[in-house]
């Protein structure tokens, strides 16, 4: 009993020991890991904006919310300084032709949309490739305004997939409201 | 046995993938590239001379021996997962994309029998200093073997060196001049084993080779 007692105690005291010792050495790596972090996530959302590049990463704190819905993460992107959020991304996913139809979308302060991208889909090849080169006209656009749009010119069998990136949209628009508080 | 020879033996005589044959399974897993080995081989370096250093050290104490013996394996363990978090902290600060190249292998160091088996068949038998010496030519010996082989894969897998980061030799020319392709077979974990035994039954046939001669000379003497 008591040989198991020691035995327990010794292992404890390693453990602390050795516990304090990851602790120290958390402290000086984790805000470089989080800076890194940050950083790979800013260069993959800059790609989304065109007027991204006057603004330096350090401005910036990346806040992720994980969301219910169609909508499933938002990155808020609030300045450090004064901590007002300047752009927020949303990652939004519409049923299409075969798959989801995964978008990227980025809306600012005043809730225009100021870029997005089709992070991912599997609709049918051949077919689906058609939405990567239909300007949806949406940047520079209110995001609650995007809800009129209803349908993009195309051909019948895009169709479905189109639907599906115009249904992103949608979905966004509910979302900024609640998020940026402007009224629909 | 001498500092150098405890140093040298790791390299060929003992080397703890080519002759004892220990942890291989994280070393075939990572030398697609010999970026890839040489930042194993640094992780493992310091995780096995600490944890060598450090065991060697909590042994030599007669009164710690006693109280740790009983559970000398546990403390084996949390030394050495220690030392592995701590490589895998400072690498994902410092070298992320060598973090993500090694992925699960990293935190696996732990289990890696040649540190553990290192720590109870040398660090704690013998001094702190002599430990230390045994785990950086152990450590070294397992560099070169990785060395070796992912030299082996890269250049037949993919036709080029990847030293560190964007420094790679394109050895593409060669592969040009025999007109053949790179076999891409090698990158893969059937390449892995292929290399591996043809590496291995290389180092056996110069062993008998070398042995024969020694017994041929004896016997004209």
């Amino acid at each position: 009993m008591k040989k198991g007692l020691v035995s327990g105690l010794v292992l404890l005291s390693f453990g602390i020991v050795c516990g304090l010792l990851l602790a120290l050495v958390n402290h000086f790596t984790a805000p470089i890991i989080k800076a890194n972090e940050d950083r790979v996530k800013y260069e993959l959302l800059g790609t989304i904006l065109t007027d991204f590049d006057d603004r330096e990463v350090v401005d910036f704190e990346i806040v992720e919310l994980e969301l219910e819905g169609r909508v499933d993460k938002a990155y808020f992107l609030n300045d450090k300084d004064s901590g007002e959020t300047v752009y927020v991304f949303y990652s939004v996913s519409a049923t299409g032709w075969q798959s989801d139809i995964v978008m990227m979308i980025a809306v600012d302060q005043d809730m225009i949309v100021k870029g997005y991208t089709i992070v991912s889909e599997n609709d049918t090849a051949g077919v689906v490739e058609y939405i990567y080169t239909v300007d949806f006209q949406m940047e520079g656009r209110l995001a609650t305004d995007v809800i009129d749009v209803d349908e993009v010119s195309a051909a019948t069998t895009a169709k479905v997939s189109l639907g599906a990136c115009i249904q992103c949209f949608h979905y966004v628009s509910e979302r900024v409201v609640i998020d940026l508080g402007g009224d629909e | 046995m001498n500092q150098k020879e405890n140093f040298f033996k790791g390299f060929m005589k003992e080397n703890p993938l080519f002759v004892s044959v220990l942890g291989m399974c994280p070393s075939l897993a990572v030398t697609t590239k010999v970026e890839n080995a040489i930042g194993m081989g640094i992780a493992v370096f310091f995780v096995l001379t600490l944890s060598n250093f450090i065991i060697s050290l909590l042994m030599s104490s007669k009164r710690l021996r006693e109280l740790i013996k009983p559970v000398r394996i546990p403390v084996y363990i949390i030394v050495i997962a220690s030392l592995v978090t701590i490589v895998e902290m400072v690498m994902h600060a410092y070298l992320e994309p060598l973090y993500q190249s090694l992925g699960v292998f990293i935190p696996l160091i732990v289990v890696n029998c040649i540190i553990l088996g290192r720590a109870e068949a040398f660090a704690s038998q013998n001094k702190p200093l002599d430990s230390a010496v045994d785990g950086m030519g152990m450590a070294l010996g397992f560099t070169m073997a990785l060395l070796i082989i992912s030299l082996f894969r890269e250049i037949l897998g993919t036709g080029t060196i990847t030293i560190w980061g964007s420094l790679a030799i394109d050895l593409g020319f060669i592969f040009d001049f025999l007109k053949i392709t790179p076999i891409n077979m090698f990158v893969k974990p059937v390449g892995a084993f292929l290399s591996f035994a043809f590496i291995l039954a290389t180092i056996t046939a110069i062993k008998i080779h070398r042995d024969n001669k020694k017994t041929a000379e004896v016997s004209k003497q």
